[in-house]
């Protein structure tokens, strides 16, 4: 059998796209393994559901401040209000659904185009 | 009298739509508007670095649309340093994300996600359509139980749904931008 003239292969690897008679396929040998696979399911019902709750309380830990909390300097919400528009000047046109969009689509929350 | 500030996980999108949406657009100006209440002492602000990995990567995606490039470090650099220096001068408190997903004793970011996922509902927005909160948004009201926020400042209508977690004994409430502000 002679490689797909279309589909270009380095010289030294010319078997690399020759189609192969299929094997029969076999787990690996460290698949065959005894041990038993092991999980930790306190409740085989479901592992998915959590039984009805009453409380839920998320506990409380200790709060490593990167920035402590402190008063504002006045001004500053008006001294920022669009700042990125003065370093990036292609943002001017740019209309919020744009950026929410985006946004949407990280949070995976894209709605679908129809 | 003066009120001691609410404290208030602040989400990512009021610091982009403050940032880099020009002054007369309508969430550009609602952002405004909480942003100045934050001044004026009525909240405490607070976020993660988990807030800050977000909004670097929604502006890198936006800006790369828009000059079509890849943005190099520079670019990068300059939107880091608008953000935390708007951070810094707003006085927003700013936790570390690994903090709040681990600390002390065993941490369930997940498990507690789910049942925040679980024990919530769906609510219909002001376009009729129904929404709720999914993955990344039930990690950040995690974040904010585990930050201590009374309140979660959002444009997302889908956060309402955090109103069902009272009669569970949280005490986090939604705090919708574009309802506290828009009619005033």
């Amino acid at each position: 059998m002679k490689p797909n003239p279309l589909y270009p292969v380095e010289k030294n690897n010319q078997d690399s796209n020759v189609r192969e008679t299929p094997k029969p396929f076999e787990n690996s040998p460290r698949l065959k393994s005894k041990v038993p696979i092991m999980s930790w399911d306190p409740n085989p019902s479901s592992y998915l559901s959590f039984s009805p709750v009453q409380r839920f309380v998320i506990p409380r830990c200790p709060l490593r401040r990167l920035r402590p909390w402190h008063r504002a300097i006045k001004g500053t919400t008006d001294e920022y209000s669009g700042r990125l528009l003065n370093i990036f000047p292609e943002l001017a046109n740019i209309e919020h659904e744009e950026i929410e969009k985006t946004f949407r689509r990280m949070r995976g929350k894209e709605e679908l185009e129809l | 009298m003066t009120l001691d500030p609410r404290r208030t996980y602040i989400d990512t999108m009021l610091f982009v739509y403050q940032l880099a949406l020009r002054e007369t657009n309508i969430k550009n100006r609602l952002s405004s508007e909480f942003f100045r209440a934050v001044e004026e002492g009525v909240y405490e602000g607070v976020i993660t670095t988990f807030t800050y990995a977000e909004y670097i990567a929604v502006m890198k995606e936006t800006l790369s649309n828009r000059l079509g490039v890849r943005l190099s470090q520079m670019q990068i650099e300059e939107l880091r340093s608008e953000f935390e220096n708007f951070v810094d001068r707003e006085g927003i408190e700013v936790l570390d994300a690994d903090d709040l997903s681990s600390g002390l004793g065993r941490c369930e970011i997940f498990r507690w996600s789910s049942q925040v996922v679980e024990t919530t509902g769906t609510v219909e927005g002001a376009d009729h359509k129904w929404r709720t909160i999914g993955g990344a948004d039930t990690i950040h009201v995690v974040l904010a139980n585990r930050a201590g926020a009374e309140l979660l400042a959002t444009f997302d209508e889908g956060f309402k749904v955090l109103d069902d977690l009272a009669a569970f004994g949280w005490s986090l409430k939604p705090l919708i931008i574009p309802e506290v502000y828009e009619h005033e």
